[in-house]
C-alpha cells in the first residue's frame, strides 16, 4: 500500500509477467493494454477492474499458486482507501511469500 | 386517514418510485407531503402537493467507479446531503406533524429526525445496494459506511445505539424488488419486498411513434440520467453493435443531443425517451442496471443486457443474470461484437423472455405501490408502545 513503486528484481519481474497474463485472461484486453502495466498501476483507477473480473482473477491466482493465495481474504483486510489505491505491486507483494511454486502443483 | 411525510433525495431513480408510492397513498385517502428538492419532485407530484423544500444539492458524480465511486457517493452526497437537509426535515415535522415518515435510504436526515422525535418511520429502498449488503465481503468498507451513519446520528444528538442504522427502519423497510431477484436471502418480517412502484411519472417527452415499424423488434439503449458523461464511449459501441441488425430490429438510444452523428435509419437517438410508454413495445433493453430502469423493464417482462457502471448496478446486474432475465456485460470493456451477441441472445433465446416474465409475475404478486401503501397504513394504525425491536439489516453476502 506504499505509494512509491519499488524497483523490482528478476523474480518479481517474472511474477509480474504472470500476473499480467492472468489480467489479460480475465479482461479480454490486448497486448497493448498489457504493455502499460507496471507495479505502480492501480487495479481500480487505471485498469478499471470490475468485481466479476476480480473474482475471476482470484480463481486464477488460487489455481496457479495454491490455496495459500486468497485474493478475497486479502481484500477483506483492506480499507476503502487501500482498495482504491491498490496497485499491481501490492498484489505482487501479497503473492510473493504465499505462492507455491509450480513444481508443487500436480 | 393518516399523514405521511416522504423524505427523498434529488435523484431520478429515487424520486420516481417515491412518487409512485405517494400516488398510492393519496389514492387511498391519505395526506402526503414531501421533503425534497422542489425542482425534482414538483413535476412528478403536481402543483397542489405540499413540498417542504430542501433546496437543491445536486449529486454530480465524477468519473469514479468501484470503491472510488462508493466513496464519492457517501462523502460527496449522502453525508453532506443529510447535514444540509436536517433543518428542513425538522421544520417539516414541526409544521406538518406527520403520523408516519417514509425515508429513502440515502436521505438519512429523515431517519435521524424521525428517530429523534420518536416518530414511526419506514425506510424506502429503491435500489439493491443497501438491501443486500454487497460490501459484506469487505468488512472494513462495510464498517466505514456504518461509521458515516453513526457519526451523523451522533452529530444529531441521538443516543449512541449500536443497533440503530438510519438506512434500515426498525419498523418497516419497503424494497422495490422481490425474491425473484434477491434470491434465497431471508429478510426479517418487517421487510416488505413490494417490487417496483411505477406510477407517478410525469408525462413523457414527445416521441416519433410513427417511425416505429411494427414488424421489427425494438431495442432501447439507456445508460441513466447520471451517466451521460461516463457512458459517452459506451453509446458508440452500442451503435456499432446494432448497426448490422437493421434488417431485423429498430433501436432507440437515449443519448445526449449530438453524441451520435450519422446514425443509420434503424437507430434513433434522442436525449429523453418516454420510458414507461415505450416499455410495452420493447423486446430488449440495454442499460446500466439502475434499479428504476431494470424494474420497469422487468415489470413489462422485457429481458435486459446490463453493463453496470457503479454503485448498486453490479449487484442488480448479477441478480438479473442469476434470475435468467438478462445478460451482464462489462461496461468498460465490452466490444461491439460481444454486445451484439448479447443483444441477439436475449432477443432470440426465449428463455430470457420467459425468465423476465417470471420476474414480472413476481412483481405483480408483490403488489408494488399499493402493497407498500397498505404496509404503511398498518404502521400508522399500530398502537404506540408496540413498536418492533430495533434490528440490524440482514441479507446475503453479495459480490
Amino acid at each position: 500500500m506504499t505509494p512509491e513503486p519499488a524497483a523490482i528484481g528478476p523474480a518479481d519481474a517474472r511474477l509480474l509477467a504472470e500476473l499480467v497474463e492472468m489480467l489479460l485472461d480475465v479482461t479480454g484486453e490486448d497486448e497493448g493494454w498489457a504493455a502499460g502495466i507496471t507495479a505502480a498501476t492501480r487495479l481500480e483507477g487505471d485498469l478499471q477492474l470490475e468485481s466479476v473480473e476480480l473474482v475471476a482473477l482470484g480463481e486464477l491466482l488460487r489455481s496457479r499458486y495454491g490455496e495459500g493465495v486468497d485474493l478475497a481474504a486479502f481484500f477483506a483486510e483492506l480499507d476503502i482507501d487501500q482498495i482504491i489505491g491498490l496497485t499491481v505491486g501490492d498484489v505482487l507483494d501479497y503473492l510473493a511469500p504465499r505462492r507455491q511454486m509450480p513444481a508443487h502443483r500436480e | 386517514m393518516s399523514r405521511f411525510l416522504l423524505v427523498v433525495p434529488p435523484l431520478a431513480g429515487h424520486v420516481n418510485p417515491a412518487a409512485g408510492l405517494g400516488d398510492a397513498l393519496t389514492g387511498r385517502g391519505h395526506e402526503v407531503a414531501w421533503v425534497c428538492s422542489e425542482t425534482f419532485i414538483r413535476p412528478l407530484v403536481g402543483p397542489r402537493a405540499t413540498v417542504y423544500r430542501t433546496g437543491t444539492r445536486l449529486y454530480r458524480p465524477l468519473g469514479d467507479r468501484g470503491l472510488a465511486g462508493l466513496k464519492s457517493l457517501w462523502e460527496g452526497f449522502i453525508v453532506p446531503f443529510a447535514r444540509f437537509t436536517l433543518p428542513a426535515v425538522d421544520r417539516a415535522i414541526e409544521v406538518y406533524r406527520p403520523d408516519v415518515m417514509v425515508v429513502d435510504q440515502h436521505a438519512l436526515a429523515g431517519a435521524v429526525a424521525a428517530q429523534r422525535q420518536g416518530l414511526r418511520w419506514a425506510s424506502l429502498a429503491p435500489g439493491s445496494m443497501e438491501l443486500t449488503r454487497p460490501y459484506r465481503a469487505l468488512p472494513k468498507v462495510d464498517a466505514w459506511i456504518s461509521g458515516h451513519c453513526a457519526s451523523l446520528c451522533a452529530e444529531a444528538g441521538l443516543p449512541r445505539d449500536e443497533t440503530f442504522d438510519p438506512r434500515f427502519s426498525p419498523y418497516l423497510v419497503l424494497a422495490c424488488t422481490t425474491a425473484a431477484l434477491t434470491g434465497g436471502a431471508a429478510f426479517p418480517d418487517h421487510y416488505a419486498l413490494v417490487g417496483p412502484m411505477l406510477a407517478g411519472r410525469a408525462a413523457g417527452p414527445d416521441f416519433p411513434w410513427a417511425r416505429l415499424h411494427p414488424g421489427r423488434r425494438l431495442v432501447l439503449v439507456t445508460m441513466g440520467t447520471l451517466s451521460a458523461e461516463i457512458a459517452k464511449d459506451f453509446y458508440p459501441r452500442a451503435v456499432a453493435a446494432l448497426q448490422p441488425l437493421g434488417d431485423r430490429l429498430q433501436a432507440i438510444v437515449a443519448a445526449p443531443e449530438g453524441a451520435l452523428p450519422d446514425l443509420p435509419p434503424h437507430i434513433l437517438a434522442m436525449p429523453q425517451v418516454p420510458l414507461l410508454e415505450l416499455m410495452p413495445h420493447l423486446d430488449a433493453v440495454v442499460c446500466h442496471g439502475g434499479m428504476n430502469t431494470v424494474g420497469e423493464a422487468l415489470a413489462h417482462g422485457v429481458p435486459l443486457v446490463i453493463a453496470p457502471i457503479r454503485h448498486d448496478q453490479p449487484v442488480t446486474a448479477a441478480q438479473v443474470a442469476e434470475a435468467g432475465a438478462g445478460i451482464r456485460v462489462r461496461f468498460a470493456r465490452v466490444t461491439a461484437a460481444q454486445l451484439r451477441t448479447a443483444v441477439t441472445a436475449v432477443l432470440d433465446d426465449t428463455a430470457y423472455r420467459s425468465a423476465a416474465r417470471r420476474v414480472e409475475d413476481s412483481f405483480a404478486a408483490a403488489g408494488g405501490a399499493a402493497a407498500a401503501a397498505e404496509r404503511l397504513e398498518q404502521l400508522g394504525r399500530s398502537p404506540a408502545g408496540q413498536e418492533r425491536p430495533v434490528s440490524s439489516p440482514v441479507g446475503p453476502s453479495g459480490l
